[in-house]
């Protein structure tokens, strides 16, 4: 009778709860649905009289402001950080002017640097600040924005975004970006310390100098991967020391980016003088190696033609042969194809990728039909 | 009667094809806007009335605006005008895509103005 009751009681509990929980769940929907549609109709205002007042002169925003209702503030400030980030000139001057009325770079740099702040918040914040083109004070980058990479990272990019508002902005966006080189650093920030180092001064070298022996194995390879492709015109060749320092580095994916980040830099004769490259070529990495041979392609004089020539006889793993015949062939060159060492397989078969016509599906190229 | 011109414009950006449909309209142009190579294919397909000029953008999800432009160059709308609008600043693709038939590029972020005109002189 006893266990008859409580299995009762049990069963009407569960059941008590299972309808609460569905009644939460339904409620809860229907709530979420009707914010959104609420959300959505406030949008579609707030963007219909922004259209209509935008091109006009006569328009006193803040009376405009006041006249819109809680979520249409909302919609509208998701809206200009939403369009600031793709439009520019006069038109963005004019959603400049309204987000400065409705405070929103004040509300976001007091949320990049209020010690409450958790990192999704300062991180918003500091995205907003970048398409307001508004400045934070180095200082407080440096006390607030440092505890995650992703916040360094868009702390550069504001520093980049607003270059002409700090002192050296290539120095300071470059510092943050590796700050103390353990972590790397995603695409977004890869793509900002290009913007911030390409072309005269690449601050880059010199915080490199002072800095890259502390930097891990991974922040050395983007760092060199960076200067692979950027411009660095203006430094002396005593810039790039680090960068040659590491061809003694332990790993070889190190060196081999290290050869690769010299791979503009051909022109300055005092720079290649210091540059063993027959130590280079004889790497016990076929990684470092096949590294070297890309990039005297790309130097392409001939001393470059000279050092590829003798490296396509002499080397003895395949895929690195390959390589270096597929750097001769890029330089057009006439190697001396009597010598004993003369790699006829490596060469005729560079040769036939090069003639096969690699658009014309398989089925419809000459021979094969 | 001089037809009014339109414009066709594919971006997946909702907020965008707003603001693009907007400025079009206001500087005299009928506007279609669609959110993917699919739709504006589709859109092709279908129409009587064909765009003057396209404005794509570069990437979209599904059909992005290279695979518009590969599976357009069979048809009968190969010829109409098409400005590329991309985040993309890269030599490499602009090559690209100019070898495929765009008439023009314009990176964002860009100024609408600037957009139409160069809708306006194509």
């Amino acid at each position: 009778m006893f266990t008859e009751s409580l299995l009762v009681l049990l069963s009407v509990t569960v059941f008590c709860v299972f309808l609460g929980l569905s009644i939460a769940t339904v409620g809860i929907a229907v709530w979420k649905r009707r914010a959104d549609r609420r959300n959505k109709r406030a949008l579609e205002t707030v963007q219909g009289q922004l259209f209509e007042r935008r091109d006009r002169s006569d328009v006193d925003w803040r009376d405009w402001l006041t006249s819109l209702s809680e979520p249409e503030q909302t919609a509208l400030k998701s809206l200009l950080q939403r369009y600031l980030r793709v439009i520019e000139g006069p038109k963005s001057d004019r959603y400049l002017e309204i987000a400065d009325t409705l405070a929103l770079p004040q509300a976001a740099r007091w949320k990049a640097s209020h010690d409450d702040s958790d990192q999704l918040t300062r991180l918003r914040a500091l995205a907003t600040l970048t398409v307001l083109e508004q400045p934070v004070p180095t200082r407080e980058l440096w006390s607030h924005c440092m505890g995650t990479q992703r916040t360094r990272e868009a702390s550069a990019r504001l520093v980049y975004e607003c270059a002409d508002q700090y002192e050296c902005p290539g120095v300071c966006g470059t510092e943050l970006l590796v700050w103390d080189g353990s972590e790397s650093m995603t695409i977004y920030g890869l793509d900002t310390l290009v913007k911030l180092n390409d072309g005269a001064g690449t601050p880059l070298l010199e915080v490199a100098r002072k800095s890259a022996g502390s930097w891990s194995d991974a922040v050395l390879i983007q760092v060199c991967r960076v200067l692979e492709h950027i411009r660095a015109t203006n430094p002396d060749d005593a810039s790039f020391d680090w960068l040659i320092a590491l061809f003694e580095h332990q790993q070889p994916a190190v060196r081999a980016a290290a050869i690769r980040a010299l791979k503009q830099q051909g022109w300055r004769t005092g720079l290649r003088q210091r540059i063993d490259v027959n130590a280079l070529l004889e790497d016990d990495s076929p990684q470092v190696r096949r590294a070297t041979y890309n990039v005297l392609a790309y130097w392409g004089d001939s001393d470059a033609q000279s050092l590829l020539e003798q490296a396509m006889i002499s080397e003895r793993e395949t895929r690195c042969q390959l390589a270096a015949v597929r750097a001769v062939r890029s330089l057009d060159m006439d190697p001396l194809k009597n010598h004993s060492g003369w790699p006829v397989d490596a060469w005729n078969w560079v040769r036939a990728v090069e003639t096969a016509d690699v658009d014309t599906p398989l089925d419809e190229r000459s021979g094969l039909s | 009667m001089e037809e009014t011109p339109q414009v066709l414009v594919v971006d997946d950006d909702p907020d965008l094809r707003e603001l693009l449909e907007f400025d079009f309209r206001t500087n005299g142009f009928d506007t279609v806007t669609v959110a993917n190579g699919a739709e504006a294919l589709n859109y092709l397909r279908e129409t009587t009335d064909l765009p003057d000029v396209i404005v794509l953008d570069l990437l979209m999800p599904g059909v992005d605006g290279m695979t518009f432009l590969h599976k357009r160059s069979d048809t009968r709308f190969e010829s109409i005008p098409v400005i590329m609008l991309t985040v993309v600043d890269d030599v490499e693709t602009f090559r690209a895509a100019y070898e495929l038939g765009i008439d023009d590029y314009v990176t964002k972020p860009f100024s609408p103005p600037h957009l139409v005109t160069r809708v306006e002189n194509i």
